[in-house]
């Protein structure tokens, strides 16, 4: 049976119900809230599976909802509805299953805070607001709800608001995507202006009657926008710093959800982006500069978070590069599986953290005793990440990889060394984290007995989540869900980025991947480059690195400290103050002065008056006489 | 009922000045008795008149000056669409601002206050161009007097300085409206507005020049804009609420009302003149914000940094620009207002409003917290309330007249997120400075004042639709008029 309009509605409002009953009645009692909400999103969970078997059924064709007159004015009609396509239902399902894991992790990983109901209620906000992004209809109601989840993702980074750095980081990351928005609302102000419709559907109809510049910027803005929320370069500046928040906050938001909503937006309007050329190159150029720059950065960083926001940067990157190279399956596919095995890695750090109260490395070391479980999913979920076979990220990288063979055989070289630095990183993460014995220096090693597994609350989530991570990439065997995604856009050029198998490809990559995890294991663990240690922290590179290229110190000590706020604001302020309201000033001290010249000839002296009228008349005649006699000529 | 409206304020403060000085008659309650009636009154129009076609609601006329011009001068009472919902706003910021200073006790406070209402009020029922001026010319006294005895800091300066920049405004306006009215023989908006345009002519450019500053001045836009700042700073946080929330939406109500409906050609000429001293005005406005450490200040500048989405809106002399313009005269009011009672709820407790003194004082006040970051939100435009349906109603419609104005107006988008997410952090949150012996908001009248302008500003965020049906039979004078492109 069809599931009904009423019912998907309810997949998206179920998380706002539940977040209005916590603030209305529970605002005081931590574990009613938690699981109120975990009933709330549990329940959006089971009619999300029913959307999707909906969706199957119907082969991922969109089924008809109706639209709901939102705003009729002159003729601007907007019409809200529902969009119940294949591509909907898979990423309803994807959304409504990582935030219920995320959600009952958070039970055990928030325990000890104070603020549980507002967390909760938070979260379910953010919820709600994604499936409302992905379910939307119509641009601009994407737009409202991809702001909102701005919002949620701004008070969630700083939640713990004492902290300066997470409230720092929150404007970051807020305004940083609001530049990428600034995009956006110009492609919704083109597009309507163009077409005189946001639906969705006839945007996508309406691609190639329209004219080529107002498709280009309509595009480049959409594609701002998707930046913004999918931190590429130069906008990713906002998503390591957004890492302040917590960390189950990181593993739904900044990992398997918003972060990918950019991705979701390019594909929802593929036939936009397909039919700009220069587009889909800057696409592959953004994705690759993306997915190398921050690898890169994940290789220095020392925070097990950031190495894993660097990675889902990274990962993300990727996605673009498949958008560009008009492999829009491939992108999707990475995307869920990305959002799974990724989720999975920062909860696991989440369970690290929790037991060992730090997020640093370098303080970290042999856990994998200790922490058994968490090993055994991190492991899983870091292999997945690399791509190796048979793990889930094989299969949707393999894919990616694959269409850049086939297109471009440069896009094809950089991929692989994307494939490098992955493993690079992640093996140092593993090793650094998991093996060797602690760290000699750090506290952690006279705490060692305190160190212990999490609580079941915890862990099982982790189980749950390796489950896709390992086996996810068979899924697809026959083909059900790639047939989905394409009847999902009936306006898709023919050529999907289909791709022949090729053999070598995956041998290369599995090839590079034991690479990096060898380079990982003699330079990190046998320590082979301690020779070069003191040099290499003071070498350029390094230094490179620890900056993260100077982009975020050009941007704000240079760009917003210096120049806005600096040398820009300030002579506006002196221009305000010294210049316009001198201005006023003066012209209001002069008025007083030219008063007080007058004043003085009312003096009540009736000899002055009179000669004033006397020398006043003599002075009228003899203009007048002068008057007549010279203009007039009398 | 129009009239009964607008005489109810004036009939307040009457009472209230000539009420016994005894607890049983303590002022606050007849103000507060007198704004709900004429609030609840106001309410009423959009159901019992109907607007459709920019038709008039509580039409009233009476000969006054018959035989001294070449031409009738009559009193004329109505409301349209537009006027409608400003007088709404008008008493919705009443009630709040009469709320708010209930600790305050002189009945004079409360006489110049109703005194305020009341003459806003006029000014939007007026029908006749004399008569808004007087109405007009009549609200700037209870300001002068509301800011020279009830402000704080330099308030004689400023309340000077607010009369006087605003009494250049009103030379300027009354200027334009004499050479509007010997121009067609009438000082009847009505009769003027259905004549359609006048014919072009130097002096009706001067007209349009002399009427469009004087405007300018009011809504303020740059560079005429220096004397909302002061007036803001010092006046007591009631008259601030009613100065960001209403006062300021007069000029833009006079330029919809009296220039577009018949010199409303010009803006094809001078069109992207405005739109880009609107658009300048934006982003002056929003770095100046960024710049100022006193809280009110950076809300003042924010709302010249709104006030000139107005602008823009109005230049583009289309439709949904014109919509837009005219739907953020309202959401600016609403959301502008919250924000000053914010301010004064902290100052209240804080005794500053300097942003580097507080830090962290989410702790302490929670409450007042929220309001101040729900107002914040409404301010930069977050959608679900209702300033961000004005602004994209605005992108859209100035696109096609005006299109680089329009790229750099949606440029303000991403300030107006800079200094209120900034100012406000400062404020709120980080680490705790100060211990305050106040309490949260613990009484029902500062809870009430901001909870009723909270509830329009998502209520009408969310769905929007009735109070746009309303603004658009509104704008029907317009059309009529065939003012818009």
């Amino acid at each position: 049976m069809t599931i009904n309009e009423f019912l998907v509605w309810l997949i998206q409002f179920s998380p706002l119900f539940s977040s209005a009953l916590i603030v209305m009645l529970f605002y005081k009692k931590s574990s009613i809230s938690s699981n109120i909400s975990i009933a709330g999103i549990g329940f959006s969970w089971l009619l999300s599976l029913w959307l999707l078997f909906s969706s199957i059924i119907e082969k991922g064709h969109s089924f008809v909802m109706d639209q709901h007159l939102w705003i009729s004015v002159f003729n601007f009609d907007i019409e809200f509805g529902i969009m119940t396509d294949g591509l909907t239902a898979i990423m309803v399902f994807v959304v409504t299953s990582v935030a219920l894991i995320v959600q009952i992790f958070s039970k055990g990983y928030m325990e000890h805070d104070s603020s549980i109901p507002r967390y909760y209620t938070f979260l379910s906000i953010f919820i709600f607001s994604m499936l409302g992004a992905v379910l939307a209809s119509n641009l601009l109601q994407i737009f409202i709800f991809w702001e909102l989840m701005g919002l949620c993702s701004f008070l969630l980074i700083g939640f713990w608001f004492e902290k300066p750095s997470a409230v720092k980081a929150a404007r970051k990351a807020f305004l940083v995507t609001r530049f990428g928005d600034l995009g956006f609302i110009l492609s919704i102000v083109l597009i309507w202006n163009s077409i005189g419709s946001l639906d969705i559907m006839v945007i996508n109809s309406k691609v190639t009657s329209m004219d080529t510049n107002v498709l280009l910027f309509a595009a480049f803005g959409l594609l701002c926008g998707a930046m913004g929320k999918s931190a590429q370069f130069p906008l990713h500046v906002w998503l390591p710093d957004a890492m302040e928040g917590p960390t189950p906050v990181s593993a739904l938001i900044h990992a398997a959800t918003m972060v990918a909503a950019g991705v979701f937006l390019v594909a929802r309007f593929f036939p936009l982006f397909e039919s700009v050329d220069m587009i889909q190159t800057i696409m592959i150029v953004i994705g690759i500069t993306t997915l190398i720059l921050t690898g890169f950065l994940g290789i220095a960083a020392n925070d097990i978070k950031r190495v894993l926001a660097y990675s889902t940067v990274s990962q993300l990157g990727y996605m673009f590069v498949a958008l560009g190279l008009g492999a829009y399956i491939a992108a999707i596919f990475h995307l869920i599986t990305h959002a799974f095995f990724k989720a999975l890695l920062f909860l696991c750090a989440g369970s690290i953290n929790h037991s060992t109260d730090t997020f640093d490395m370098r303080n970290m070391g042999g856990l994998s005793k200790l922490m058994p479980l968490t090993f055994t999913t991190f492991l899983i979920g870091s292999l997945s990440l690399c791509g190796l076979f048979p793990f889930a990220g094989f299969w949707s990288k393999e894919l990616i990889i694959g269409a850049a063979y086939e297109k471009n055989i440069i896009v094809f070289v950089c991929l692989m060394v994307g494939v490098f630095l992955t493993s690079f990183y992640v093996f140092r993460a593993l090793i650094m984290t998991f093996f060797g014995d602690f760290h000699p220096t750090s506290e952690f090693s006279k705490l060692k007995k305190h160190v212990h597994e999490s609580s079941r609350v915890m862990s099982y989530p982790l189980l749950v989540l390796a489950i896709p991570a390992l086996f996810l990439g068979f899924i697809d065997f026959f083909h059900i869900f790639e047939e989905m995604l394409y009847n999902a856009n009936p306006y898709l050029n023919s050529d999907h980025g289909e791709h022949h198998f090729h053999l070598f490809i995956p041998v290369i990559s599995i090839g590079l991947i034991t690479l990096g995890a060898i380079f990982s294991y003699l330079i990190f663990y046998k320590n082979y480059l301690k020779l070069f240690r003191n040099n290499l922290n003071s070498s350029f590179l390094v230094k490179l690195l620890n900056e993260r290229y100077y982009i975020d110190y050009f941007i704000e000590k240079v760009f917003v400290t210096r120049f806005i706020l600096g040398s820009l604001g300030n002579s506006l302020v002196f221009f305000d103050k010294k210049v316009i309201d001198r201005a006023v000033n003066f012209t209001g001290k002069f008025s007083i002065n030219i008063g007080q010249i007058f004043v003085r000839s009312v003096n009540g002296q009736i000899q002055f008056y009179s000669f004033a009228i006397i020398g006043g008349l003599l002075v009228c005649q003899i203009i007048l006489l002068l008057v007549s006699f010279y203009v007039l000529g009398t | 009922m129009v009239v009964l409206t607008l005489l109810i304020p004036f009939l307040a403060s009457l009472m209230i000045s000539l009420s016994p000085n005894s607890a049983k008659y303590q002022p606050k309650y007849i103000a507060l008795f007198f704004s709900l009636i004429t609030f609840l009154f106001s309410m009423s129009f959009p159901f019992i008149y109907d607007f459709a076609d920019g038709a008039y609601g509580g039409y009233e006329k009476f000969v006054w000056l018959n035989e001294l011009f070449p031409f009738e001068i009559s009193i004329a009472f109505g409301v349209d669409g537009l006027a409608c919902l400003l007088v709404i706003l008008t008493n919705l910021l009443a009630i709040s601002a009469v709320l708010i200073s209930f600790n305050i006790k002189d009945k004079a406070y409360y006489t110049w206050l109703m005194i305020l209402q009341g003459s806003i009020i006029g000014v939007f029922v007026s029908l006749n161009l004399i008569q808004f001026f007087i109405f007009w010319e009549l609200e700037l006294l209870p300001m002068f007097m509301l800011i020279t005895f009830w402000g704080t800091g330099n308030r004689e300066y400023s309340a000077m300085k607010f009369v006087l920049y605003t009494l250049v405004a009103s030379a300027l306006i009354l200027t334009g409206i004499i050479i509007l009215g010997y121009e067609t023989q009438s000082f009847d908006i009505i009769q003027i507005n259905s004549m359609g345009m006048l014919v072009d002519s130097e002096l009706v450019s001067f007209a349009f020049w002399f009427l469009m500053i004087g405007f300018l001045i009011k809504l303020p836009i740059f560079p005429f804009h220096t004397w909302l700042p002061d007036a803001h700073t010092d006046a007591p946080t009631a008259v601030s609420v009613m100065l960001a929330g209403i006062l300021l939406k007069m000029g833009g109500y006079g330029i919809l009302k009296i220039i577009l409906p018949t010199m409303g050609f010009l803006l094809n000429d001078y069109g992207l003149l405005l739109g880009s001293l609107g658009a300048f005005s934006i982003i002056y406005g929003a770095i100046q914000t960024l710049k100022q450490s006193d809280l009110k200040r950076v809300i003042a500048f924010s709302s010249i940094s709104h006030m000139g989405f107005v602008l823009v809106g109005i230049a583009s002399n289309s439709e949904l620009g014109i919509l837009g313009a005219s739907l953020q005269l309202i959401t600016h009011g609403l959301i502008s207002g919250l924000l000053f009672l914010g301010v004064g709820l902290i100052y209240e407790r804080t005794n500053t409003r300097e942003i580097s003194d507080m830090s962290g004082i989410t702790n302490q006040f929670p409450k007042i917290t929220l309001i101040m970051m729900f107002a914040g939100l409404a301010s930069l435009g977050l959608p679900g309330m209702i300033g961000f349906i004005a602004e994209i109603i605005i992108f859209i419609g100035s696109y096609q007249s005006l299109p680089f104005v329009t790229v750099v107006a949606i440029s303000g988008v991403l300030f107006s997120a800079a200094y209120m997410l900034w100012s406000l952090q400062r404020i709120f949150f980080g680490i705790e400075k100060n211990k305050y012996n106040s309490e949260d908001i613990n009484s029902w009248p500062q809870l009430v004042s901001t909870l009723l302008l909270m509830f329009p500003i998502v209520a009408f965020g969310i769905y929007p639709q009735p109070f746009i049906a309303i603004m658009e039979e509104g704008l029907n004078f317009l059309l009529n008029a065939g003012a818009i492109l």
